[in-house]
This record gives structure tokens, C-alpha cells and sequence, in this order.
């Protein structure tokens, strides 16, 4: 009653084409945990899982990535169970790697769309600046004789010291509107041999040359129209890009899913790690199951199409840090298991106080809230919302009984003393309310 | 920083230091012991064990230092609160950067993802870089579009345009570098007046010893010109100020920049022949003596803080040079030159 379950060190030895389909139907009985400590590694020195543990891993990143840009509304269903083979895995693996290429392709190319539409963003920011400018923009455009010049945007904590470092390169910076983040600016230096040294310097402080269109000058209002078709046309690329991507995300929902449920598959498998060691044809898988649910393990195993042996022993008293901890199941004591695994977890063989903390939890509950009318509140309002609460139902409907219980004891309804206790003479009905309970 | 906190800090730091830090006779006996004490030493005995691959001990003793580097230095965090703190958690990102170029630079290089993780420093959960998503990027593109997402914003994305735009590893390393530099002194500059002052000055030197390297590699190996040198600086040095490298990256030579520079730094050189590892060694020299005394004088906790942080952190590749040379069976003359001692007159040449 105050210990978990007993539990049992298993080897089960099968052959190694049954493991992964061995593994499945452990993972679905939830009874078997594998113990990955290194023991027989002479006897049997292959670990199977080591390879496709790696393929796994390649696959369920490539997936996560993957569903990132094509998430599945879906929940996953398994409906029918099937062992994935390591070259089922490594197929799957290299359609994920196919269908990241195209989103990975999407993704830079969204990237580009924004970096775009950023940079016709920051081009109207500048105009509208240059319009406010006692300056003849004909001198910032086309090629010069003598003058080398750029019109661009770099990031603003980079100013002061490209301003300088240009300085060095007999090149001059003028700062003509700042951002948040960036400041738009002119830079204008003589031509020549320095120009390429300009050149690479502006590049490594993250400058963003702008076009100047010649018309800025002369005609504003068609410059502002070219840029309303340039903004136009990133919206309609953008629109584009997502079309195509829904119309990729439609040609491969189906793929993904049934990629997923393989995933879901074959990761029982994985999770064995090195509890699974094999040696040509014969494979060995160690773990803890609770000695209880031996018979159903060997049931279930049957399942499997050759020959299996389960040799079981009790742990050793050094083995104990090592055992995992089965909780004795109780619909009943459920939710309260739920609040002692957020203490810790008892080692195996130490007392689970799941009952013991049940009873003082519902105690302290009902001494501190102890009210017949608000217990019954409680009780009420757990029975309205138990499909909300699930398994946290009895939880609730235990403290709203303790509260009722010492509602009567303090003889409180609703947070008034009872009526009956106006009178001292009436007061030893309630036992622990004394003579002076509050009254409505 | 009340001042009962700066007392606290202060002997916090003093105590860790007077236990920990390196004297010369403990850096002596470390270079005659044989290597099986040294392990013990630092409690690295398993490491020793035979039949390990020399890049796999290598890999377990220089984990188990930084280990021990991150333990201490979240020690000395304990007391610290507001900017002052922000400062000493900035420092340690330099070991996420080293994590970020390592990363960059073996997609670049389009290495396995077991080699590239081989090359990362193990850190504690608050600083890790998201690893694994990164290292499974399929390139340096698709790495930089996951590091634009996260905190490294501002760094994936110089990165990207100087990774796209150059395709040359050493500048992305150049620009990060840079960074961090310049976000060690963005926190600084967040700190009261009281404590910027000292911070600054300790920062100075580090600075003076990491940009006159800086100008020395990209001037004169790199190639750079000197305006994209100074740019690849971070100008905020003690005694290399703006203008002075802004004098010393137009220099012509290695030679010139050396005669170049201001006094009390020149002197640190002037029994130097003017080889790169020889200069490096001067400056680091100097930024012992100088963490030294603002570990003993310094008015802000902070400061002595930072100063014993970059004290350890020499005193523990020192004791990593000095066991990967008793690995190799190096003689006692080349480990004291690996530990930033001096070599025999006869020995320099070949140095």
C-alpha cells in the first residue's frame, strides 16, 4: 500500500529481426523501462539502435523543421501498429531530406521578400527625407568624374567608427536621417584607387546601397508611383510565394502524416538505446517491468512471429538507485500522485506517500476552508465541471467533502455561524464553533 | 551596489583568488611534476587513463577547465545584481561566440555535424546556443536564418552580409569578435559612474592587447587596408585611443607599428624581438600585471571580478598547455614557452 510496485529485471532474448517490432508492442503495453547500463558488452558487442537512433534523429529534426513551415491541424492517430525497419528509416530520411530542400528553398526565399519590402520601406523613408533636403539631388545621381558616391543605409551603432575608418580612406560620411535601428546615409570620396578600399569597408559595416531613380528630382510623384509598384509587386510575389507553398503543403500533408506516424513508430526503438545489445542473429533487451505485469509482457510478445526467452530476476540491493519507481495506480489517488511527483519521486523501495499525503492534503484543506455551504460548493461544482477536470475530479470533490465535514464541525455556513448557535445553550451542538460564532 | 554587497563581493573575490590563482612557485612545481600529479591535481585521474585518443583527452581536460571556469564564475556572480551583473554574464558569452564561430566555420567548411560538435565548449544551460538546431542546419544560410530568429540577431545578420557578400571565414570572425567587444562595453557603459571608471580602465588593457593583435592580423597577414582595419577595431582601448590607431593601422610595417606605439605599452615590447608570438605574450603579460593590481586595488567589486575571471581563465590554459605538452613528452624549456615563459636565448630562433 505505501510501496511501489515491485518490479523485476527482465532480459528478454529474441532474435534481431523481432527487436524494433519487440520494442513496439513494449512501448504500447507503457509497463517496460529499458535500463541502458553496459553489461554482456563481450557476449553481445552490436548496439542495433546505435544506427538507426542516428537516422531517428536526422529524420525527426528534419520533420520538425519541416512542420514549422507545413504544420499538421491534425492530432497523431496510430491506428494500426507496425515496426519500422532501419531501411524504412533511412527511405524516409531521404524523401524528409527532399521536401526540406524545397522549404528550406520557401524560407530563404520569404527571407529575400522581407529583406525587399524592408529595403523599399527604408527608400520612402529616404525620399521622404530627401524632401526636406536644401540639396539638388542631381548631384547625388549617375556616375561622377571626380567624386565617388553612395546613398545607402547602415546599421546606426556602426556610424561613428565607419565614419572615422572612412575618414582614413580620404572619404567623408553625412548622416541624413536616422531610425531605430539604422541611419541613412552619403558617403563621397574621390574616385580611384581608394574606391574599392571604400568599396569593401561599406560592405563590412553592413551598408545597403539605395538607388537614387533620376526622375526624384523632376518628377516626385512618378519616382512614389514606381515605388507604390515595387511595393506592389513584393505584395503579389509574396501572395505568390504563399500560393505555392500552400499548393506544396497540400502535395505533401499526406507524406507528412504518414512520415509522423513513422516517426511515432519507430521511436520506441530509439528509446531502447543500449539497453538493446545483439550479437549476429541474437539479440538481448534488458529493462525494469513491475512483477505484475510479466504475464501480460509474455502475452503480448507472442505477438511476435519467432521464438523469445524472458529470464527475470528481483534487483539487487545495489541496483536500487537504478530501478525506476511504478506507482501503485488509484483512480482515486491519481491527482494527488500528480502533486507528489512534484516533490520528487520515491526511489524504488522507499515509501510512496501518495495516501499519507492525500489524507493530510484533504485535512488542511478542509480545517483552513471548513464551511458547510462552500464545501458543498465545491462538491457541486466539481461534479458540474468533471469533464473539465478529468481525473482531477476526485481531487476536488475530496476537499469540498473535507470542507463540509469541518463546516460542521465549526458549525459555518456560507461564513456565518448557524443560527442555532445564537444562544450559548445550543453552542455544544456545534463542537468546535464555542460561543461566539459570527451570525448573518 | 550597497556597500555591505561590495565588502561581500570583494572578499568573495579575494578568498576565491588567494585559493585558486596561480602563483609563480605553483606554476613551477605544475611544470616539474610528472603529468599523472598534475591530473590529480585538478581532479582529471579518469582522464589520464590509457588507451584514450590524444583529441578525446584533449577534448575531456579542456571540458573539465571550462567546467570549472563557468563554476566559478557563477560563484562570483552570486552577490552581483543590476549592471554590474549584466557585465560579468556578458563576459562569459565569449565562450557562446567561440561556439558560434566554431559552428559557422564547419558549415562553411561543410564539416559532419559529430565533427563540428566535437569543437564546441560544453556551457551551462542558461548560455548554450540552441546546438542541435543549429548544427543541423544544412548550411550557413539556413544557420544564419535560425540564428536571426533567436538572440543573435544582430550578429547573424552581419554575419550573413559578411558571409554572403565575402565569403571569407576570417571576417565573420573579425565581426564577431568585434561585437562582442562592443556588447562588453555597451554594459559597461550601463553601469553608475563609480564603477564605470574602474571597469573601463581594466577593459582598456584588455582592449589595447586584443585590438593591437587585431591590427597586427589583419594589416599584415589578413592583408587589410587600413581603413577596413580600423573598422575591425573597437577604439576604446586604455592607451591605443581612437587616434593613435587610427596613426598605428596606417603604418606600413610590423616593425613601424611596433616603434609606433605609445610609451609605457611601447616598453612592454622593447625587449622584444618583433615576432607575432613574442608581442602577444608581452601583452599578455601585461594584462596579468594589470588584472593583478586591480584585483588588489580596485575600487569596484566588478572590476576585481572581471580581473579574476581573465586571471583564471590564463592560469587554466596555462595548466592545459603544460598537461598537452606532457602528453606530447615536450621538453621543459618549450612547456615554459607554451605557458607564456621564456625561451633560451639559443631556442628563439627556432620559437
Amino acid at each position: 500500500m505505501f510501496r511501489p510496485l515491485a518490479m523485476k529485471q527482465l532480459r528478454i532474448q529474441i532474435l534481431t529481426e523481432d527487436l524494433p517490432r519487440a520494442c513496439l508492442i513494449l512501448a504500447e503495453l507503457g509497463v517496460f523501462s529499458p535500463d541502458p547500463r553496459p553489461e554482456l558488452e563481450q557476449e553481445f558487442p552490436r548496439l542495433p539502435a546505435e544506427r538507426y537512433g542516428e537516422l531517428y534523429a536526422q529524420a525527426h529534426s528534419r520533420i520538425e523543421r519541416i512542420l514549422k513551415l507545413i504544420p499538421l491541424d491534425a492530432p497523431l492517430r496510430l491506428p494500426k501498429l507496425r515496426e519500422v525497419s532501419e531501411a524504412d528509416l533511412e527511405r524516409l530520411l531521404v524523401r524528409l531530406r527532399e521536401i526540406w530542400g524545397h522549404c528550406s528553398a520557401f524560407e530563404e526565399e520569404f527571407r529575400e521578400v522581407g529583406e525587399e519590402e524592408r529595403g523599399v520601406r527604408q527608400l520612402e523613408h529616404a525620399l521622404d527625407n530627401f524632401a526636406h533636403l536644401d540639396l539638388d539631388l542631381g548631384l547625388l545621381q549617375g556616375e561622377k568624374m571626380f567624386l565617388h558616391l553612395a546613398i545607402g543605409s547602415a546599421p546606426r551603432s556602426n556610424i561613428p567608427q565607419l565614419k572615422e575608418a572612412l575618414a582614413l580612406a580620404g572619404s567623408f560620411l553625412y548622416v541624413f536621417m536616422e531610425s531605430e535601428e539604422h541611419a541613412h546615409i552619403i558617403v563621397a570620396g574621390p574616385r580611384g584607387e581608394r574606391e574599392e578600399e571604400v568599396h569593401h569597408l561599406l560592405d563590412t559595416a553592413g551598408f545597403t546601397p539605395f538607388e537614387i531613380p533620376r526622375e526624384l528630382n523632376q518628377e516626385p510623384e512618378r519616382v512614389r508611383r514606381e515605388l507604390e509598384v515595387r511595393r506592389a509587386a513584393i505584395i503579389k510575389r509574396r501572395r505568390e510565394l504563399e500560393g505555392r507553398l500552400q499548393g506544396y503543403r497540400d502535395e505533401v500533408r499526406e507524406e507528412l502524416e504518414a512520415a509522423r506516424r513513422t516517426l511515432a513508430m519507430a521511436e520506441p526503438f530509439v528509446q531502447v538505446d543500449t539497453a538493446a545489445r545483439s550479437s549476429g542473429l541474437l539479440s538481448m533487451l534488458r529493462g525494469w517491468a513491475p512483477a505484475r505485469d510479466l504475464p501480460r509482457i509474455r502475452q503480448a510478445l507472442a505477438r511476435l512471429d519467432n521464438p523469445f526467452l524472458i529470464l527475470e530476476r528481483d534487483p539487487t540491493p545495489k541496483e536500487r538507485p537504478f530501478v525506476p519507481t511504478a506507482m501503485r495506480p488509484n483512480r482515486l489517488t491519481r491527482p494527488f500522485t500528480a502533486l507528489v511527483k512534484e516533490y520528487g519521486i520515491p526511489r524504488y523501495g522507499e515509501i510512496d506517500p501518495t495516501l499519507l499525503f492525500a489524507a493530510s492534503f484533504m485535512f488542511m484543506f478542509g480545517m483552513m476552508f471548513g464551511d458547510i455551504g462552500h464545501g458543498l460548493v465545491i462538491v457541486a461544482a466539481a461534479w458540474f465541471g468533471r469533464r473539465a477536470l478529468k481525473s482531477f475530479v476526485p481531487f476536488v470533490v475530496g476537499n469540498g467533502l473535507a470542507a463540509t465535514l469541518f463546516g460542521f464541525l465549526y458549525g459555518s455556513l456560507f461564513g456565518c455561524g448557524s443560527p442555532r448557535c445564537r444562544t450559548p445553550s445550543t453552542c455544544s451542538r456545534w463542537p468546535l464553533a464555542g460561543g461566539s460564532g459570527s451570525c448573518c | 551596489m550597497g556597500m555591505t554587497t561590495q565588502i561581500y563581493a570583494k572578499t568573495r573575490v579575494a578568498v576565491m583568488a588567494a585559493e585558486r590563482l596561480l602563483a609563480d612557485p605553483e606554476l613551477e612545481s605544475l611544470l616539474q611534476a610528472p603529468l599523472p600529479q598534475v591530473l590529480e591535481t585538478f581532479g582529471l585521474t579518469a582522464a589520464g587513463e590509457e588507451g584514450m585518443a590524444e583529441r578525446v583527452f584533449n577534448r575531456t581536460v579542456e571540458r573539465v577547465f571550462i567546467r570549472l571556469l563557468m563554476q566559478e564564475h557563477a560563484t562570483l556572480l552570486l552577490p552581483f545584481a543590476g549592471p554590474q551583473r549584466d557585465v560579468l554574464v556578458y563576459w562569459s558569452r565569449k565562450f557562446v561566440f567561440f561556439n558560434l564561430k566554431a559552428l559557422i566555420r564547419g558549415k562553411i567548411n561543410e564539416m559532419a555535424e559529430v565533427q563540428i560538435a566535437d569543437q564546441l565548449h560544453e556551457l551551462p544551460r542558461r548560455m548554450q546556443l540552441p546546438h542541435e538546431e543549429l548544427l543541423r542546419a544544412d548550411n550557413p544560410s539556413e544557420l544564419l536564418r535560425r540564428l536571426e530568429q533567436g538572440p543573435y540577431q544582430e550578429i547573424a545578420r552581419q554575419a550573413r552580409k559578411v558571409y554572403e557578400e565575402k565569403n571569407e571565414p576570417f571576417s565573420l570572425d573579425a565581426a564577431i569578435d568585434r561585437l562582442y567587444y562592443a556588447g562588453l562595453l555597451k554594459h559597461v557603459f550601463t553601469t553608475d559612474a563609480d564603477e564605470q571608471r574602474p571597469l573601463l580602465e581594466f577593459l582598456g588593457v584588455l582592449l589595447d592587447h586584443q585590438n593591437l593583435l587585431w591590427l597586427l592580423r589583419y594589416r599584415f597577414v589578413y592583408g587589410l587596408p587600413p581603413s577596413e582595419t580600423y573598422y575591425l577595431l573597437v577604439p576604446n582601448g586604455r592607451l591605443l585611443g581612437r587616434h593613435t590607431l587610427m596613426q598605428l593601422v596606417e603604418q606600413g610595417s610590423f616593425e613601424e607599428v611596433i616603434a609606433a606605439l605609445p610609451g609605457s605599452l611601447g616598453r612592454w615590447l622593447e625587449d622584444d624581438d618583433n615576432s607575432p608570438s613574442r608581442v602577444e605574450r608581452a601583452l599578455e603579460r601585461r594584462a596579468v600585471s594589470e588584472a593583478r593590481h586591480v584585483l588588489r586595488r580596485s575600487p569596484s567589486a566588478a572590476s576585481r571580478a572581471l580581473a579574476y575571471l581573465t586571471l583564471r581563465e590564463i592560469d587554466l590554459r596555462r595548466i592545459f598547455a603544460i598537461v598537452q605538452g606532457k602528453v606530447l613528452g615536450l621538453d621543459a624549456a618549450t612547456l615554459r614557452f607554451a605557458v607564456g615563459q621564456e625561451l633560451p636565448e639559443e631556442r628563439r630562433l627556432w620559437a
